[in-house]
């Protein structure tokens, strides 16, 4: 079990999620967060910090969004811990309300 | 009968082990089971049981079958988990949205009148100060021997349960105790919770007998320091807290 970042918070990283984690399992890309599966202790603190909703547990995660599973575990090997909240991209509120944006997911 | 209870054939011990080795902590719950109402004077039944300091009995528990009631303790919880998050406590909390569902519900009150009990001097000394925050240990214990008998009991009957701790802040008893109706001079100590899983519960990670147990002597192998405990903290402590045994480095 664990939780996962899905589509909304590509070109967002609005990372107000990441100040609440208490295990620190957020990890950073070029235009996104994802969370590492080993790491996440289903705790639900962060869902709702997210402005865009981005977070589900994984047995509630949309299905439509169920690829994001496996790209969050991948992609948190890869990519770095992050541990503080910082300002996220300029044009991230231009953003907020996209829905298809995966074509944009940089890695 | 006094070979049967000591070393005997052991059938009765194995059978309390049974029920401790299987107390799995869940946090998730069957929403939809019912507990059958005589499960709770079965699991109450073994708390009354319990020794206490001056066989005080400090203890009560109220079990809570309103929806209502356990709604607004879960959102109590939730609330106060996010603001921990928000005080960068890092503690690796649980869901705490999982008390709402959770089919049996028990808040346990302790009475701490009841130190007066137990020996202290009553006069208002320094020395009197030093005994009463022995006789709330005293108290402590007490009432954590009665719940932990109800929860072996709750397992005894094929239940997992979720003891809720940490609820002593001031907001947590203004939040519960009107409530349920609690005089104000008691406090809710913890919350028991039982039921059927929602998944299979897994088995913590437990120390070693030769990691808790000595003869005679302190055994220093097993001495920890103040680093040694804040590196546990900050590299195993989720790990034992929310994954399998087996899954512990």
């Amino acid at each position: 079990m664990t939780h996962i970042v899905t589509e909304s918070c590509i070109k967002c990283k609005y990372t107000d999620c990441v100040d609440v984690c208490p295990v620190d399992c957020f990890h950073e890309g070029p235009n996104m967060l994802v969370i590492d599966p080993d790491e996440c202790i289903d705790c639900a603190v962060c869902i709702p910090e997210c402005p865009v909703n981005a977070i589900y547990a994984e047995e509630d995660v949309p299905p439509d969004q169920k690829d994001f599973l496996k790209l969050n575990a991948e992609l948190a090997k890869g990519w770095p811990v992050i541990t503080d909240k910082k300002e996220g991209p300029p044009d991230a509120d231009d953003w907020k309300d996209v829905k298809e944006k995966r074509q944009h997911l940089e890695r | 009968m006094e070979d049967a209870n000591r070393s005997g054939d052991g059938t009765r011990y194995a059978a309390l082990m049974e029920v401790v080795r299987e107390r799995m902590t869940t946090r998730q719950f069957d929403p939809g089971y019912v507990v059958p109402e005589e499960h709770y004077a079965l699991i109450l039944e073994a708390a009354r049981h319990a020794p206490s300091g001056a066989n005080a009995q400090p203890w009560h528990y109220i079990v809570v079958t309103d929806p209502g009631i356990k709604k607004t303790i879960a959102d109590y919880f939730v609330a106060e988990q996010r603001n921990r998050a928000k005080l960068k406590m890092k503690f690796p909390t649980p869901n705490y949205r999982g008390l709402e569902t959770a089919p049996g519900f028990v808040v346990v009150v302790a009475d701490f009148r009841w130190t007066r009990a137990f020996p202290v001097l009553m006069d208002g000394s320094e020395l009197d100060r030093l005994y009463h925050e022995n006789a709330e240990r005293i108290l402590l214990q007490s009432v954590a021997a009665s719940t932990m008998s109800a929860h072996l009991a709750a397992a005894a009957l094929g239940y997992q349960v979720w003891w809720v701790t940490a609820i002593g802040q001031a907001n947590a008893q203004a939040e519960m105790k009107p409530l349920l109706g609690i005089p104000e001079d008691l406090s809710v100590i913890d919350i028991f919770l039982f039921g059927p899983p929602a998944k299979s519960p897994y088995k913590r990670w437990k120390k070693t007998l030769p990691q808790i147990m000595a003869f005679n002597r302190f055994d220093m192998a097993n001495y920890m320091t103040l680093d040694d405990i804040d590196r546990w903290i900050a590299e195993k402590r989720h790990h034992v807290m929310y994954r399998d045994e087996s899954r512990v480095d």
